[in-house]
């Protein structure tokens, strides 16, 4: 059903090692946030980086592959959990050094610059083989993700917030913890 | 018309789940509605790209029908069952709610066939999508645990 790769070559090497040094990072952090928030954000860059990979990696579009074969093979799949880590850790330096107004959109344009310089990296080791898709398309596209990203954290903070309020007021909130 | 279809659809269900009186947690809401992002786009994508058991229509007015059938329909779906069956109190109750969603799910698969978005092709069985949308419900109700052991762990913190 889901295929191994053809050669474990760059660009598996490439994702095995991001990979162990993005989770490692992530679990050597102090924890900063609540485990509800941690979850639904690291799930949202799943969904962020597969729902942009349905529309333009496959067909119509189709305007690159995703490491050695057009199918869905397990490295596609491993790739995917490749940003979660990524997204929370700028989330943790934004939370941590409570980035806000132009600082924010500075950070945005940072944060989006360095995934570009992540993505060039990826598409050198053929993790993306671009047909018709160039690493600069992707600036807006972070621009964006990254802005959009960084707007529903500030939401589910301040709705963690009024949860929390409620529970500790009522004495038994909405779980009657 | 298949675009504009589901575009109505998803709009009729959003604007009524918005106003319902919910059970649900935003945190829960997300987190259900991206499980079923995740889950039955990997899903799609073997049935597309490794099986070949379903085609993808190539007309783009059809292709955007697709995007907007997994990322906002189903998942909606999914999230309205979830909501309505933790509303409900007895287990029987919460079973039919469930097998009703089931049939919906499956019926709007096939309807999204009949609307050309994309077509089954030849050995597909009808009890296959009645056993995928078993197998989803089960794990967002899963994830639906997950996520409700975590607020609580968070408000107890």
């Amino acid at each position: 059903m889901m295929p191994l790769p053809e050669k474990f070559d760059a660009n598996e090497w490439f994702i095995v090692l991001f990979m162990a040094a993005a989770y490692t990072a992530v679990f050597l952090l102090p924890r900063r946030f609540p485990a509800v928030i941690t979850a639904v954000m690291l799930l949202l860059s799943d969904v962020i980086a597969k729902a942009a990979d349905f529309i333009i990696a496959t067909p119509p579009y189709d305007l690159y592959d995703i490491t050695d074969t057009p199918k869905f093979d397990l490295f596609d799949f491993i790739l995917w959990l490749l940003y979660p880590p990524f997204g929370y850790l700028a989330l943790y330096i934004y939370d941590k050094f409570h980035i806000r107004g132009t600082g924010a959109a500075l950070y945005v344009l940072i944060c989006s610059l360095l995934a570009l310089g992540f993505e060039w990296l990826a598409a050198q080791a053929h993790v993306f083989n671009y047909k018709g898709w160039t690493t600069v398309y992707s600036l807006p596209v972070y621009l964006f993700v990254i802005s959009l990203y960084l707007l529903i954290y500030r939401l589910l903070q301040q709705r963690f917030r009024i949860l929390k309020h409620t529970d500790a007021s009522a004495g038994a909130g909405p779980y009657g913890s | 018309m298949a675009l504009t279809a589901i575009l109505i659809t998803c709009w009729i269900l959003l604007g009524f789940y918005v106003m319902k009186n919910k059970q649900l947690l935003l945190f829960e809401s997300m987190f259900c509605w991206m499980g079923v992002v995740l889950l039955f786009g990997d899903y799609m994508l073997i049935l597309i790209t490794n099986l070949r058991l379903i085609d993808m229509s190539m007309r783009l007015d059809l292709v955007w029908a697709s995007y907007v059938y997994r990322i906002v329909l189903i998942p909606l779906l999914v999230t309205w069952c979830i909501e309505l069956v933790y509303s409900v109190k007895s287990f029987q109750a919460k079973l039919i709610l469930s097998a009703l969603f089931i049939a919906l799910l499956t019926t709007v698969e096939f309807a999204a066939d009949w609307l050309q978005i994309f077509h089954h092709r030849a050995p597909w069985k009808p009890w296959w999508s009645v056993t995928a949308w078993s197998l989803l419900l089960i794990a967002v109700f899963c994830l639906k645990g997950f996520i409700r052991h975590l607020i609580k762990k968070d408000l107890r913190a």
